[in-house]
């Protein structure tokens, strides 16, 4: 009972955190945007008053991506990690995200109308990180080693970003600069009438997650372990598969590839919580996923009068150095 | 080129204080050359051809020295756009040998060169190949890459081939980029026709200039577009900005301090710039385009009808718009003053839908 | 409980044939050479790898047609090999064994935690409850892996050499309290073991594998030693 007492005096405590960061976000920033502009931009919006627009078209979209890409990102970590049994695991690094990368380069290149529309963006990007969420999971099943589907899934990143190099020589300079563009990764790019979408992808992803917790609870002691439990495998990686390359998808279509949230978030949650029980792993990795990228983005917006730093670098500052820790922590 | 222009602007970094004039020993040789505007050459007459001291900018340093002999540059290999269109100015473009991309030419006899033969794609300054120019026999390489060396500068001095920069992007005064046409009057042996063609340039901007002072409606103006989410737009004493007060224009962020561009914030742009009337550069040729990497902009009060890019030309942009800042001139005093019909059509600018 | 009749099992190269076995309640045990198939056989009756031919029926189902979730409620598995899992603790180790019997959230009622609680009781270690796995003794995870398994309330409980990896003092009690649970639950326990003198200690019936004659045969309790040397290893 002690355990479960300090697990939920946690979570409360992430629970109220949330907010407040949430709502500090909405205050950070170069133009001083004041409670009443918030207030006015909802229920008195006036589309000529700058404080009105930039509360309610740039700083409401922002945090919301910054809470769905914080969270989904961590939950897509840590369901892959309970599905192939690896702590190491993430969207990041088994090239999930080369995979909507790669197919939203296509489809900027090819120049198909359809395909380069909002919709034609997030659905490729889905597709393509279902398919190389498809391919690791073909590879899992024929790798013993953890280490060997790290790898596998470095090279599908080194294979697509030359893929898309050549796509990119391939190209006109217009679709280049597109999708440089898009690479680049913003959390700024979202627009209020898209969040609808997002948040309903988000909303199913988070659906799903919950959904399969008894299957991931037994996933912890392994595939044959599990299957001795009753669970249906196949059908239970399918779906978690399906779950990741939605989040994956839709967070990399609007903010471009953000490296090691997923990878980082669900290992720092197990370690604060200290249990296998899927229920509080997924709730603690929405509320601490969520609030990592909203401090990031906090972080980034003060120095930024100083010193330009994009989402994916600085995830990838605090996550590369969280992960080498991870992986020393294990080897001792 | 591949490179922006926004790119370019964010790497200006010459500090200038406006137009002053410099006056330098005059020779005794008819064909007398005198720097007025640019500040990161000097160029010397010596016996049988010319002393090019390159400076280092804001300084009055030489970083590199060149002797060039205009009998010798039978094939220059140009990778720089504005250097295809002085040599294309001075109607030297009968010694190109090799260009960088065929697609971005401009200049027809270029062009025309290219379909017979005459002239070879070499590919950006990064990538080409040693091999293919060594065979191609150049005398001299210019190119106009950021800050880096030539690669494989040395092995080609071996094989008799000179690379040299061309720093125009360096200069901060629009006539000051336009003189580097007295460069390339140098190398070709014209430099009689560089003078004149300077002159005259020089000429038609301060008329355009002083006509364009004397608007007493100035539109506000916007520069630039997102890269990531820093908005790039000219600094107060960038020679863009500059040019957008010749023009009679009211450049919304003229007060900055500093020549290089400045990087805001999308908010802070949209704070600024609900009601400036005009946009120029967005960096894309149509409204789609620009919302797909920019989603904001629509709420900008230019965007619905009054964003131009010099989409019109982008070729003719890239090559003449340093050697003919008059026309440059001339298209943003259209733009800023449509009631005025004299001053004629646009070269480069048009309107983007 | 369990009947096999002219069951062969095992993977394409090696193929093992058995005796018509009818076993009940109580404890059975599996001698055999290594790589001789005893592995193979659990797994069978598990339903992890599929017989050869023959049939094979639990409660007078036939194995292959017993569908995963419900063959959990009938049979639970405990393997040779204890997951390595950091963060897991006894209480939720142990609890997964409720897995086949909970909700589709895998919520616990009151039962499934009276069941946890006393399966901990059942094997005396209720004090390792709030233990990390990664931290028990082998002694103590191989006692947390049949604690797992009686939670799952199955008739029949398979185990793959429970005792390998267990000191003297640790075997005898693993054993002990197996035979303890047979009877006291009337279960029906299937194990490998290649602990000849312990086996014989508790006095149950032997499933010998014969390496030369590739057969699977059923021994009445109360053989000799030297006899089950014979059958197994000569």
């Amino acid at each position: 009972m002690n355990i479960s007492k300090r697990q939920n005096a946690l979570l409360l405590a992430l629970l109220i955190c949330l907010p407040i960061i949430a709502l500090i976000h909405l205050f950070v920033g170069q133009i001083d945007i004041s409670f009443t502009d918030y207030f006015d931009s909802i229920f008195n919006f006036d589309d000529r008053n700058a404080s009105h627009l930039i509360s309610r078209e740039l700083r409401i979209p922002r945090m919301t991506m910054a809470v769905i890409a914080g969270a989904g990102l961590s939950i897509a970590g840590l369901l892959m990690q309970t599905l192939f049994n690896n702590p190491l695991a993430g969207p990041y690094v088994l090239g999930i995200n080369s995979g909507a990368s790669l197919f939203v380069a296509l489809t900027i290149m090819t120049g198909i109308p359809f395909f380069t529309s909002d919709l034609g963006i997030v659905t490729n990007a889905l597709i393509g990180a279902f398919l190389f969420g498809l391919i690791i999971l073909f590879f899992s099943t024929m790798v013993r080693m953890q280490i060997s589907l790290l790898l596998i899934g470095l090279m599908l990143g080194s294979f697509t970003s030359a893929l898309v190099s050549l796509a990119q020589t391939a190209s006109d300079a217009q679709e280049l600069k597109i999708f440089t563009m898009w690479a680049l990764g913003s959390l700024q790019k979202v627009e209020l009438h898209q969040l609808p979408l997002i948040l309903a992808c988000f909303g199913a992803s988070i659906l799903g997650a919950f959904l399969v917790v008894k299957p991931l609870n037994a996933l912890v002691l392994g595939d044959k372990e599990a299957r001795l439990l009753g669970t249906n495998i196949k059908r239970v990686r399918l779906v978690i598969i399906l779950i990741t390359a939605i989040i994956t998808g839709v967070v990399t279509a609007f903010c471009g590839p953000i490296a090691f949230v997923g990878l980082a978030v669900p290992n720092l949650v197990r370690i604060l919580f200290k249990t296998q029980s899927h229920a509080i792993l997924i709730i603690a990795s929405i509320l601490i996923g969520a609030m990592f990228i909203l401090l990031c983005d906090i972080a980034i917006q003060l120095i930024e009068p100083h010193f330009i730093m994009p989402i994916n670098a600085l995830t990838s500052i605090i996550g590369a150095p969280f992960v080498i820790l991870l992986v020393l922590r294990r080897l001792k | 080129m591949k490179i922006s222009f926004l790119a370019v602007l964010a790497i200006l970094f010459v500090s200038c204080d406006g137009n002053k004039q410099k006056k330098h020993a005059s020779f005794d040789d008819p064909e007398k050359i005198e720097i007025r505007y640019a500040e990161n050459f000097k160029l010397k007459k010596i016996k049988d051809g010319y002393l090019l001291e390159l400076l280092k900018p804001g300084t009055k340093d030489v970083s590199e020295t060149y002797e060039i002999y205009p009998s010798e540059n039978k094939k220059i290999i140009s990778l720089t756009a504005t250097l295809n269109g002085m040599l294309a100015a001075l109607n030297s473009q009968d010694l190109i040998v090799g260009i960088s991309d065929y697609d971005h030419v401009y200049d027809s006899g270029i062009r025309s060169r290219f379909k017979n033969g005459g002239v070879k794609e070499y590919g950006g300054t990064a990538q080409n190949s040693l091999e293919k120019l060594v065979a191609s026999e150049a005398n001299i390489i210019f190119y106009d890459i950021v800050d880096e060396q030539f690669p494989n500068q040395q092995k080609l001095k071996k094989f008799g081939i000179q690379v040299m920069p061309i720093y125009d992007w360096r200069e901060n005064h629009p006539l000051a980029k336009a003189e580097w046409i007295k460069v390339v009057g140098a190398i070709t042996g014209k430099i009689k026709e560089a003078n004149a063609f300077f002159d005259q340039v020089e000429k038609d901007y301060n008329i355009l200039k002083n006509l364009g002072k004397n608007y007493s409606k100035k539109p506000t103006v916007l520069c630039g577009n997102l890269i990531g989410d820093s908005w790039y737009t000219p600094s107060g004493n960038n020679y863009y900005a500059m040019m957008i007060e010749d023009a009679g224009g009211d450049y919304r962020y003229k007060t900055t301090k500093g020549t290089i561009s400045l990087a805001l914030s999308i908010e802070q742009i949209l704070n600024d710039n609900l009601k400036t009337e005009i946009w120029l550069n967005p960096g894309y040729k149509d409204k789609t385009t620009i919302l797909k990497t920019n989603p904001h902009a629509k709420h900008l009060g230019a965007f619905k009808n009054n964003v131009y890019c010099y989409s019109n030309g982008m070729k003719k942009f890239w090559e003449q718009s340093a050697s003919r800042p008059d026309l440059v001139l001339s298209d943003m005093i259209v733009l800023f003053h449509p009631e005025d019909k004299s001053i004629g059509t646009l070269n480069f600018y048009s309107q983007i839908n | 409980m369990i009947q096999t009749q002219g069951l062969h099992i095992g993977y394409s190269e090696s193929i093992l044939s058995m005796d018509d076995l009818h076993l009940s309640n109580g404890v059975h045990i599996l001698i055999g050479r290594n790589g001789s198939g005893k592995s193979t056989f659990l797994k069978t009756l598990a339903g992890q790898i599929p017989k050869i031919m023959g049939s094979i029926k639990i409660q007078n189902n036939e194995v292959s047609a017993i569908s995963i979730e419900e063959l959990p409620k009938i049979i639970s598995f405990v393997s040779s090999q204890f997951p390595i899992v950091e963060f897991l603790r006894v209480s939720e180790f142990v609890g997964l064994g409720r897995n086949p019997h909970t909700n589709f959230f895998g919520k616990k009622t009151n039962k499934d935690i009276e069941a946890i609680d006393k399966a901990l009781e059942t094997l005396g270690i209720s004090y390792l409850r709030d233990r990390f796995t990664l931290e028990l003794s082998d002694g103590e995870k191989q006692l947390v892996s049949i604690a797992k398994a009686l939670t799952q309330e199955t008739a029949i409980i398979a185990l793959d050499e429970p005792t390998a990896f267990l000191d003297y003092s640790n075997k005898k009690l693993v054993l002990g309290k197996l035979v303890a649970i047979g009877q006291e639950f009337n279960k029906c326990i299937l194990l490998s073991s290649h602990d000849l003198d312990l086996s014989l200690d508790v006095n149950c019936p032997f499933l010998v594998i014969d390496d030369t004659s590739k057969t699977i045969r059923f021994i009445e309790p109360g053989i000799s030693k030297s006899e089950l040397i014979k059958i197994a290893f000569d």
